[in-house]
Parts: structure tokens; C-alpha cells; sequence
């Protein structure tokens, strides 16, 4: 067999080998995610979380992810009010919000437990509205109920009533929109978004990250020990990591010993 | 034209004098509690979220219009003319799909069920796609090291790639998510500091030079001499 498709087969294997039979690979946690889990860990029962989400489609890819955080959330018998800022973003708050049967099995009641908002068009303008008049911002949820009917935005103003913001972004510019409308004119946030684009507000304004990435997706998992796809895709990409790195060790002596010669006989070295 | 409304005039110098008198609006009811500025700001937010959503609306049916129009013309190429047909088709299924409950339209159940298992699924299969093309492209042209920048932004990948995508890494060898960590706020938060400061900085001078009209602007480098 060549070298290039004996690399292959390995890697696929790899890739496979976590979904038939999970692995629970050791994990280290960042103290951004930690920071994450933390900030939810220490509300007490009852309070109040934001969570908005530029989402513009249904979270298909992140759905045990976003499973584990949710039952995280309502296992400290938290509310959640989801704030859809993204077009697509009411199905997609919709999605997350009921995906895995979450609503059946921790008994959670639409409009007590769990509000979801109707789309806000204009970006950082939709995010300022939302949080300094809220009911002016809206009328009416995203089932057209009035929110002066909706138990759960009983006595909401501004976001100076709510508890935790957890802000959701897939573009970067989105970041510093949700730090300044929401991080710095009310309480430190969370955000689950790439963490470059709010690195200069860590610690300050930012006080819990879950990157964006896969790893930062299962260390949640981990954290809150409901193992989801996340976890089961990073066993994948840490065996698949270590393999490639044993690859390149063993071509850089195959190189030093023998040359490109030897490398292109071996299969290791080819050009396009 | 040299002399009344010239374009400099009504394309940037009014808007930017605008723009800037709201901005120090806004940063004044930041920092002072006046019951009128933030009755103004309040009511500018609800003013910037219907101009926004008019002009999302404007954008769609400029979109749907252009591919309408390209549909119709002829010499445009098969390939073009076959993305604007699935354009349209796709806008009048989903639109047909909204209104089959015409109470709570995108958000219906049929709606619901169609975007859910549709469009989600297309977006995974571009970006595997895109992330293939991609990586494919850099292993061809990382075929020949053509300087010192790549080979260090080379080096910074594959420890990025290896520290980062690997949370098996830093469980063996400790200080190495250390380094990571360190990577991303010190060096990285510092460094982002910086350019906002001074683009904070920028734009206060900008703001102020624009309220006593002193600012041409970039867009005077879009103007030509005759049109000043």
C-alpha cells in the first residue's frame, strides 16, 4: 500500500473509531470555558439569562452543545429569555430551545421557564434597544403574545433586570457590538464566539468564553458531564492530531537519514 | 463644480457632521444622566431599528429583482443564469411555505420544518467544501516556501493547530496550553488595546474636525478635482 493512502486509511479509522466506541479522552479545560461554566454555576435558582444569538439558521452542527448548556442552565432552575439577532434567528432560538426533548424532560413551561423574542433587525442598534427599553423594543414574543401577559418578563425594563447576558456570535465584528451595548453598559457577559474578537475586554467586560470551536464546545460537555457530539468529535481530532504528528516526526527523520530520495520512495515526499 | 452643494458636500460632509453630532450625543448620555438626551437617544435606537429593517427589505428585493433580471437577459452564461433560477425558486418555496400559515408565517410549522432540515444541511456541506478548497490550496502552495513570513505564520499554524485543536496536548506537556493561554491575552489583548485606542482616538479628532467642517475626509480621494 502507498504511504499516502496508508495515511488515509489511518485517518479515517481514526475518525471512526470515537463514534463506534467513545474513548473519553482526557480533557483539559481553559480558563475561558471555565469561566463560562462558573458564572452560570453561581446564580442562584431562579434568576434570569439573556441569551442572545446572531444565529441564522437552526444550530444543526452545535445541537448537543447547545443541549448540554441549556440543561446545565435549567438544572439550576434558571430562566432563559432567548433574543434572536440574526435573520433566521427565531427558528433558530426555537430549535436550541427544544432540541433532545429538553422542554419534556426538565418540565419547562413557554413563558415561565423559557421566553423567545422575535427577530430585531439592525445589529448593535437591535442589541441597544433590546437592553435599555426592553418593552419598548417589543410587543409581543415570537408566538404574538403580548409580553405584559408573559409571566417570565413580569417586572424586565432594561437589562439592568436580568441576571447573566450570554451573548451568541459567528461573525467576529459581532463581539465588541455585544461588549458595548450590553458588557459595558451593564454587567460582564459571556459569549460563545471566536475569543480573538473580544480578547481586549477579557476579564473586564468578558468574563466567560466558549470559543467557537470544538474544543471549547466539549470542554463544556465535559465540564457539565453531558457528553454530546462535541466530545465525541474531539476523541477524532486528538487521535488524528497525534497521528500526524508522529507523521511528520517520521518523515523529518526518514528526510535527514536518506534525503528527498528516500522520502520519495518511501511515499512521503510527493509533488502535486 | 466649484461653488454651492457640491458632492463632497451632501455625499460625506453632511453625513459625517450628522453621524458625529450623534455620537456626541450618545457619548454625553453615557457619562451624564440627562432625562432629554436619553429620551434622544432612546427614541434615535427605535428610529435605527425601522430604517434598519427597511432597508433589509430594500436589500432583498433589490436581490430578488437582479437575479430576476439576469434570468432575462440574454448572453449571460448557463452557469450565472442557473444560480439566479435556484435563487428564485428557492425564494418562492420558502415564500409559499411562510404563508401556508399566515398567522405566525416563518414562524409556522411548516416553515419551521423546511428551513430545519434544509438549509442548516446545505450550509455543513459548503463549509466541508470550503474548508477542503482551502486546505488544499495552502498544501499546494506550501509545495514551495516562498518567504520568511509564511514560514512563520507556518510554524505559528501548525502550534495553533496542535495546542489548540488538541486538548491532549496540554494533559501530556502542561506549559504548552500555558503558552497558549498566555498567546491569546497578553500578547494578543494588548495588541488589540492598542489599535482600539488609537482608532478611538482617531475617531474623536475625525468627529470633531467634522463638526467645525474641517474634515475632507477619505471619500475626497473618490472625488475628482472638477467635482470638488
Amino acid at each position: 500500500m502507498e504511504m499516502r493512502k496508508f495515511f488515509y486509511a489511518v485517518m479515517f479509522l481514526l475518525a471512526i473509531i470515537p463514534v463506534i466506541s467513545p474513548l473519553a479522552l482526557p480533557v483539559h479545560i481553559s480558563p475561558q470555558t471555565e469561566g463560562f461554566y462558573d458564572e452560570i454555576d453561581k446564580l442562584p435558582p431562579g434568576s434570569t439569562v439573556v441569551f442572545g444569538q446572531t444565529l441564522v439558521e437552526p444550530p444543526v452542527a452545535a445541537r448537543t452543545f447547545y443541549y448540554a448548556l441549556l440543561s446545565f442552565i435549567y438544572q439550576k432552575d434558571l430562566n432563559v429569555i432567548f433574543v434572536p439577532l440574526g435573520v433566521g434567528g427565531e427558528l433558530a432560538a426555537e430549535y436550541s430551545s427544544t432540541y433532545g426533548g429538553i422542554v419534556e424532560e426538565y418540565g419547562l413551561k413557554y413563558g415561565e421557564d423559557y421566553v423567545i423574542m422575535p427577530f430585531l433587525a439592525g445589529e448593535e442598534t437591535a442589541m441597544a434597544a433590546a437592553a435599555t427599553n426592553f418593552r419598548e423594543a417589543y410587543s409581543l414574543d415570537v408566538r404574538g403574545t403580548p409580553i405584559d401577559q408573559i409571566p417570565l418578563l413580569d417586572g424586565i425594563k432594561d437589562f439592568n433586570d436580568i441576571d447573566l447576558a450570554i451573548a451568541q456570535y459567528g461573525i467576529f465584528t459581532f463581539g465588541e457590538m455585544f461588549v458595548r451595548q450590553w458588557g459595558v453598559k451593564y454587567k460582564p457577559i459571556l459569549i460563545i464566539g471566536q475569543f480573538y474578537g473580544i480578547a481586549p475586554y477579557w476579564g473586564t467586560y468578558v468574563i466567560g468564553n466558549i470559543d467557537g470551536t470544538l474544543k471549547a464546545m466539549a470542554e463544556m460537555e465535559y465540564l457539565v458531564d453531558i457528553p454530546g457530539e462535541e466530545l465525541t468529535r474531539l476523541d477524532s481530532q486528538n487521535l488524528q492530531g497525534a497521528f500526524t504528528i508522529i507523521m511528520i516526526f517520521v518523515s523529518i527523520i526518514v528526510w535527514a537519514v536518506g534525503g528527498r530520495k528516500m522520502a520519495e520512495r518511501l511515499g512521503i515526499y510527493e509533488r502535486f | 463644480m466649484s461653488s454651492g452643494l457640491t458632492k463632497r458636500v451632501y455625499q460625506f460632509q453632511i453625513p459625517l457632521f450628522l453621524v458625529s453630532l450623534f455620537a456626541g450625543i450618545v457619548i454625553a448620555e453615557h457619562y451624564l444622566d440627562i432625562t432629554a438626551l436619553t429620551a434622544l437617544k432612546d427614541e434615535a435606537l427605535k428610529w435605527g431599528i425601522i430604517v434598519t429593517a427597511f432597508t433589509t427589505l430594500f436589500a432583498y428585493v433589490v436581490l430578488v429583482l437582479a437575479n430576476a433580471r439576469r434570468v432575462g437577459r440574454t448572453g449571460v452564461p448557463f452557469k450565472d443564469k442557473m444560480r439566479s433560477v435556484i435563487l428564485l425558486v428557492v425564494a418562492v418555496i420558502f415564500c409559499i411555505a411562510a404563508l401556508a400559515d399566515p398567522v405566525r408565517l416563518t414562524g409556522g410549522k411548516i416553515f419551521s420544518l423546511l428551513y430545519a432540515n434544509t438549509i442548516p444541511l446545505a450550509n455543513i456541506g459548503m463549509i466541508i467544501g470550503m474548508h477542503l478548497v482551502f486546505t488544499w490550496a495552502a498544501i499546494k502552495k506550501l509545495q514551495t516556501i516562498p518567504d520568511v513570513e509564511t514560514v512563520i505564520m507556518l510554524a505559528f499554524f501548525t502550534f495553533e493547530i496542535f495546542a489548540e485543536a488538541m486538548t491532549l496536548m496540554p494533559v501530556v506537556w502542561a506549559p504548552i496550553g500555558d503558552l497558549g493561554v498566555w498567546i491569546k491575552t497578553v500578547p494578543n489583548m494588548v495588541g488589540q488595546r492598542a489599535a482600539i485606542a488609537a482608532a478611538g482616538i482617531g475617531a474623536i479628532i475625525l468627529s470633531l474636525r467634522a463638526l467645525v467642517w474641517k474634515e475632507p475626509g477619505l471619500i475626497e480621494l473618490e472625488i475628482s478635482p472638477e467635482e470638488r
